[in-house]
């Protein structure tokens, strides 16, 4: 490792890492996420480690423990490159197996791969595998091949090169320029344009500016931000570094929630790595720019996701949101201009510089350019995280990549947004995924939780969930939201138990209404849609549950009941 | 700025958020979480408006007007919306009462009361009839809460003096945690827990008295509910009259409204247009005025002393005996000490009378031992005569402020506001007071090196050239010369404090200008007081800062302003009669202040004139007694200078008098001419010929009242005096919760556990 002090040092320290870096015939990747640890893919590092050893292949094969390759329903699983086999589902003793056949004698172990359910053959590479073949992997291609702790192997992959056009070919204005030719638009849920954001942080008075990374993703559910941190931590920073070369930034924040402490572990090494080459720090690659990076780890509150909030936790305050105008960009974090964008958004970044606004654009529909990842989770056969170009037909996303419903189920709906977000029924299986077509659809982008519900889903469980969720984590500042939750919460309750009043519905749209307009922050505002998109779509379902007494999927056990309100006042 | 209301276009100058403007045009625009002294909120959505251009609707109490703007304050969906947004409070606020049927008769004839522990509706609270959540929902018409009512079923918290918290009643407004914060810096109170669990609370859930609170009351005063509730007053009936005092506690002349039912004190809470407080007191102000007033020692009847036993007695006796004793003393027989808690007529008739009525005795007062007579008498011994007014304001103003010991509460507040606006405190000695949190340096010198310190920082600064704008004052080069026997590093090794620290005060006073110097009477006392007082006087005048002395008598100005026009005691003559008097020395003791505590009985005759049976009333032969600051009223001057008369606002309790009335009838008594005063106007206008000062004409004006006009102060010089030696200064007490002769501090109970006493 050296300290980088010219652009060209980039280049030159990746002849360097090549020359030296003894080269394999095969490489195994493992995936090593918070996911694949907790499906049991250490103990298959562990076997392969040692298997590697003892047939005497450190010469000639590689190992990578590297971020979540998305595919969690197959975890642990592992990739031989450089021909992509995927084995699934492994075992500590499947290793001699794959060591003996695969690596020796480039078998293909066929009870480790898997299968095309629509033509029963073997899928063996990612892109024969349906679970990928229709996710374009931008963003999390990284994660097959990279050690996150190692930044070398983001050099390797042309890492910091983006961040040396910006610094030496561009000026920040231009900087701005490309982001927003590019369209990229905030991926933590309003999908605001990022070139304009940062354009008016630059534009603001004030001294010094600052930019903020929200990692506090928590929604139940959604683990977008933490696989790109776990797995390609430094795509982050970079992303961080050239937005605020363009604001004019001389400061930064990741906020990330301390329960994941994988992601906090790996952002944090790579902050460390990154200082120690001059990428963080004064005069970074020999310009004029200079850039401070620091980590601040949340305890796991849902309203620090808010950017006021979070700034306030930042500055050691209650996590309260405070009332916009004034917004971040005029005054943010102590006071002075700020940008904050999500961990997907700054990891787009790179991107956009280094393949160019139009390579970047011509992805997408007109309105929402890129990928987006999202968290596929619920009564899905694939469960994983997917990537997915803006405007896929929700029909490819459940049923090509996710393989459709789990145990031969009807598909019912599916959950997008996170708690604030809506439910979108079986009836729109066409509709194009993309901020507008879901927020017409009465549901929102939000940070990309998608969970798939089949028949067996009572939708007014479903809103009660969300609600219970939401009261739990409502911050208490603002009445519609503190109270509004509560009152809706124990009205949901209430049907469920079979003590649901005709007057019930109209009761909730007027509370849901009052909340959406008048709530101080996205929590409050967002918190009602839940019942507003169930009852949008599946009104019939409530007026089982309050006319009838009766669940149609069989959820609400308690529904004949003889305390109803057992529920209410109840903390 | 142009701007559009209601449809009426309307021009605004300068910064204003909408509630302001909608407010000054007369547009009723519900609010609670809204406060006058606090940042916006925006927490309880009564005051939404519309704007247009602006997707959904956004608060007018926290958005600020633009031009062009156009709002409504009331459509159909608005309204609505904020009745139901009340009603979500109501959900969880006792309100009972509200949709009651009986609700008309009960107000009347409270038909509905059960015996219930719990407050379930607004009959059952104290805080009916002043709610202003009561007022809200009477101006949006609500008649039924459309949710089940949730009761809190938090335990009401009773363990602390003055006041209990009800968490039941509360609606999370924040007012209370965030004057707290905001304003009192103390912090004591916050928001515990979270969303709907939310209670405001205290760290760890301790009692106020652990958490460290000053029971400044401001919470109770911010509350819109009966969350926060006075227990003096708790189910008492609604005063009937208000009137505004002066408080007599202390010096700083904070207004307070004092609360009345029936000629009864209940509460003292502070005004809000008070030009001193700004609607803050402190716990004495806030609390203790009625404690005071109604206190078992108050005196009440005259007291004469028969066989040994003071007894009651009737004036007309007391009179008569005192008079008599007083004729017969022969000159120089008799020692009079005067108070500085009193109005100036009081002050004016007690040294006229002593003048006049005791031929030669001189009356001393506690007065002669404040900061401003000591710098008076530094001016006296070096030949210039110093400014004694200046604006608390103004040390709010300072860029860097050095505060020796404690200061007053409400000039605490103004250290507090100026520190968080970006200015550094240093701390220099005294015991840890709430100040010391807010202070970059606690420099914790030992007793009476403080000299020493503010020498060493005077030659360092003089050696780098530092010397204020302008032509050098006079007696700069022998100032400077004397500064050479300085030895800085030996000095702040006395001190107690490193070189790098002294330098970093060095520093200090050098970038952040002007400075300001706060002390207390304890700075100037002792042997090495006065050149401790001189190392002050000429650092501020070497660096144009600004010399905060503070005295803590409430009228000590006022009684300065009197013997310095009718005969002025140097702070030596005055310590010399203490002495003398506490050692018994004279025939007749004349006592209308504080006077030392008697080692063992006086051999002469003994007059106490006092509120309170104080420890010296065990030695008098006759008590007189005299009212309490509510019930004389009168010409109060301020530590500024401020100038400031209120009429009495209670009857005197008992047959106690006021002051003036007692000096008066005694030189009836003794048949004196010269005392034809029917009432305190006469003893003003008298005060005015003898003291130009008190003349109305004659006070420099401002708003609400008028600044004392000071004998002409001279241009200030140096003061060259030896270099102040060090070592430790036998200090007398300042007993700051003393008022007359009652130690509030250790006779009011709730005030004894505050400070620790009991």
């Amino acid at each position: 490792m050296r300290k980088l002090s010219h652009p060209d040092h980039l280049a030159e320290w990746k002849a360097l890492i090549l020359e030296e870096r003894p080269v394999h015939a095969k490489t195994i990747a493992v995936t090593a996420g918070t996911c694949g640890r907790s499906a049991g893919a250490l103990p298959v590092i562990e076997a392969l480690k040692s298997e590697i050893a003892k047939q005497g292949l450190e010469k000639t094969v590689g190992l990578v423990v590297t971020g979540c390759h998305g595919y969690c329903e197959m975890e642990p699983s592992l990739l031989i490159h450089p021909k992509g086999i995927f084995y699934k589902k492994l075992e500590a003793a499947d290793v001699p197996a794959i060591i003996g056949e695969s690596i020796l004698k480039d078998k293909v172990i066929s009870r480790l791969v898997c299968h095309d359910p629509a033509t029963g053959r073997q899928a063996v590479r990612p892109k024969d595998i349906p679970f990928y073949r229709k996710q374009m992997r931008l963003l999390t291609e990284a994660n097959f091949h990279i050690d996150p702790l190692r930044i070398e192997d983001y050099i390797l992959i042309d890492g910091y090169q983006a961040l040396a056009r910006a610094l030496f070919d561009m000026t920040a204005e231009s900087v701005i320029g490309e982001v927003k030719a590019s369209g990229l638009r905030g991926r933590g849920g309003a999908g605001f344009p990022t070139g304009q954001k940062w354009e008016l942080c630059r534009a603001a008075h004030g001294h010094p500016k600052y930019v903020i990374c929200n990692a506090d993703e928590g929604d139940p559910g959604a683990y977008m931000d933490r696989s790109l941190l776990e797995g390609n931590p430094h795509g982050v920073i970079e992303g961080m570094l050239i937005g605020a070369y363009g604001i004019g930034a001389s400061e930064g924040y990741i906020y990330v929630r301390g329960d994941n402490p994988l992601a906090v572990n790996h952002i944090g090494h790579a902050i460390e790595r990154a200082r120690k080459c001059g990428l963080i720090g004064e005069n970074i690659l020999g310009s004029e720019f200079h850039f401070e990076l620091h980590l601040v780890t949340g305890a796991g509150v849902y309203v620090c996701g808010e950017e006021t909030s979070l700034m306030a936790s930042i500055e050691g305050r209650k996590p309260y949101p405070r009332q916009r105008p004034p917004f971040p960009a005029q005054e943010g974090l102590w006071g002075r201009p700020t940008n904050i964008n999500n961990v997907e958004t700054w990891a787009n970044v790179p991107l956009v510089l280094r393949k160019g606004s139009a390579a970047f654009a011509a992805v997408g529909t007109e309105r929402s350019k890129g990928t987006k990842i999202f968290s596929l989770i619920g009564r899905i056969q694939n469960t994983g995280l997917v990537e997915v170009p803006m405007g896929i037909p929700l029909r490819e996303i459940i049923y090509d990549v996710g393989g459709g419903v789990k145990d031969g189920k009807a598909f019912k709906a599916v959950q997008t947004g996170g708690p604030a977000g809506g439910c979108i029924p079986a009836s729109l299986i066409d509709l194009p995924i993309d901020y507008d077509s879901l927020v017409q659809a009465g549901s929102m982008m939000g940070s990309g939780g998608m969970v798939v519900m089949d028949e067996t889903t009572c939708m007014v469980d479903v809103a009660r969930y969300f609600l219970d969720f939401l009261q739990d984590e409502s911050c208490g500042k603002c009445a519609p939201c503190r109270v509004g939750t509560r009152r809706m919460l124990e009205i949901l309750t209430r049907i469920t138990r079979g003590g649901g009043e005709p007057d019930d519905i109209g009761r909730m749209e007027e509370l849901a209404a009052t909340m959406k307009a008048a709530s101080l922050c996205g929590l409050g505002q967002g918190a009602p849609n839940s019942v507003l998109s169930t009852l949008r779509y599946f009104r019939h379902e409530y007026e089982d549950h309050i006319l009838r007494k009766t669940c149609p999927a069989g959820v609400c056990k308690d529904i004949g009941s003889a305390d109803p309100r057992a529920g209410e006042s109840r903390r | 700025m142009k701007i559009i209301l209601d449809g009426a276009a309307v021009d605004v100058d300068g910064k204003a958020t909408i509630l302001e403007v909608a407010r000054r045009r007369g547009v009723y625009i519900p609010t609670l979480c809204d406060h006058s002294r606090l940042a916006p909120h925006t927490a309880c959505r009564l005051c939404i408006v519309a704007i247009k251009g602006r997707r959904g609707v956004a608060p007018a109490c926290g958005t600020w007007v633009e031009d062009g703007m156009e709002i409504t304050t009331h459509t159909p969906e608005i309204d609505r919306m904020r009745r139901q947004i009340l009603e979500l409070l109501l959900s969880e606020h006792p309100s009972a009462c509200l949709v009651c049927t009986e609700k008309s008769a009960c107000v009347d004839y409270k038909c509905t009361i059960r015996k219930v522990g719990e407050v379930t509706g607004c009959v059952l609270c104290p805080n009916d009839g002043r709610c202003e959540l009561q007022t809200v929902v009477e101006k949006l018409r609500i008649e039924a809460v459309h949710f089940p009512a949730f009761y809190r079923n938090e335990p009401v918290h009773r363990e602390d003096p003055f006041f209990e918290r009800n968490m039941n009643l509360c609606i999370l407004c924040g007012r209370c945690v965030r004057i707290c914060h905001e304003v009192r810096g103390a912090s004591t109170l916050a928001f515990l827990n979270r969303g709907s669990r939310t209670v405001v609370g205290t760290a760890l859930d301790q009692s106020l008295l652990e958490s460290g609170c000053q029971f400044c009351g401001a919470c109770v005063d911010a509350c819109p509910t009966g969350a926060l509730f006075e227990k003096g007053v708790k189910y008492e009936p609604r005063p009937d009259c208000e009137k505004p005092v002066i408080c007599g506690f202390c010096s700083q002349g904070c207004a307070l409204v004092l609360e009345l039912r029936e000629g009864r004190i209940q509460a003292s809470p502070p005004a809000e247009d008070g030009p001193v407080n700004k609607g803050q007191a402190c716990v004495r102000g806030r609390f203790l005025v009625r404690e005071a007033v109604y206190h078992p020692k108050r005196v009440l009847r005259p007291l004469i002393r028969k066989d040994g036993i003071l007894a009651e007695s009737s004036w007309d006796e007391a009179l008569a005996l005192v008079a008599e004793k007083f004729a017969a003393a022969k000159p120089g027989e008799i020692a009079a000490l005067g108070s500085a808690q009193s109005s100036s007529e009081d002050i004016f008739a007690f040294r006229k009378f002593v003048h006049d009525g005791l031929k030669a005795a001189r009356a001393a007062g506690p007065e002669a031992f404040s900061p401003q007579a000591r710098l008076f008498a530094l001016g006296g011994d070096q030949g210039f005569v110093p400014a004694l007014n200046y604006s608390i304001a103004a040390i709010g103003k300072a860029k860097s402020i050095f505060a020796f010991g404690p200061v007053l509460p409400m000039v605490g507040l103004e250290i507090q506001d100026a520190v968080r606006s970006g200015a550094r405190l240093v701390v220099i000695g005294g015991p840890e007071t709430p100040l010391v949190r807010c202070t970059r340096a606690w420099v914790k010198t030992p007793p009476g090196t403080e000299g020493l310190l503010l020498a060493a920082l005077s030659r360092i600064l003089g050696d780098e050239g530092a010397f204020a704008d302008g032509p050098a004052p006079p007696g700069a080069a022998e100032f400077k010369r004397l500064l050479r026997e300085v030895r800085p590093a030996e000095a702040a090794h006395a001190a107690g404090l490193s070189a790098d620290k002294l330098q970093s005060l060095v520093q200090l006073l050098e970038k952040r200008k002007p400075a300001a110097f706060v002390f207390g009477p304890a700075f100037g006392e002792g042997p090495g007081g006065p050149a401790n007082l001189a190392a002050l006087w000429n650092l501020a005048l070497q660096t144009g800062g600004l010399l905060a002395p503070l005295g803590y008598e409430s009228n000590f100005r006022g009684a300065l302003a009197i013997a310095n026009a009718v005969g002025r005691m140097s702070v030596g003559e005055a310590e010399a009669i203490y002495r003398s008097v506490a050692g018994g020395g004279f025939p007749v003791l004349y006592l209308a202040g504080p006077a030392p505590d008697f080692a063992s009985r006086p051999a002469g005759f003994v007059v106490i004139q006092d509120g309170y049976l104080s420890p010296n009333a065990e030695f008098a032969d006759v008590v007189l007694p005299a009212a309490t600051f509510p019930e004389s009223g009168g010409t109060f001057v301020n530590v500024e200078g401020r100038i400031q008369a209120l009429g009495p606002a209670v009857e005197p309790r008992g047959e106690s008098r006021p002051g003036w009335r007692i000096a008066r009838d005694l030189a009836r008594a003794m048949g004196l001419p010269g005392f034809e005063f029917a009432g305190p106007v006469e003893v003003l206008a008298e005060l005015a010929e003898a003291v130009p000062a008190f003349r109305g004409e004659d006070r420099l004006p401002l708003a609400g009242g008028g600044f004392l006009r000071e004998p002409d102060a001279t241009a200030p010089s140096f003061a060259v005096r030896p270099v102040p030696a060090g070592g430790p200064a036998p200090r007398f007490e300042h007993n700051y919760d003393r008022y007359q002769g009652l130690s509030m501090d250790r006779e009011i109970r709730s005030l004894a556990l505050i400070r620790g006493k009991k």
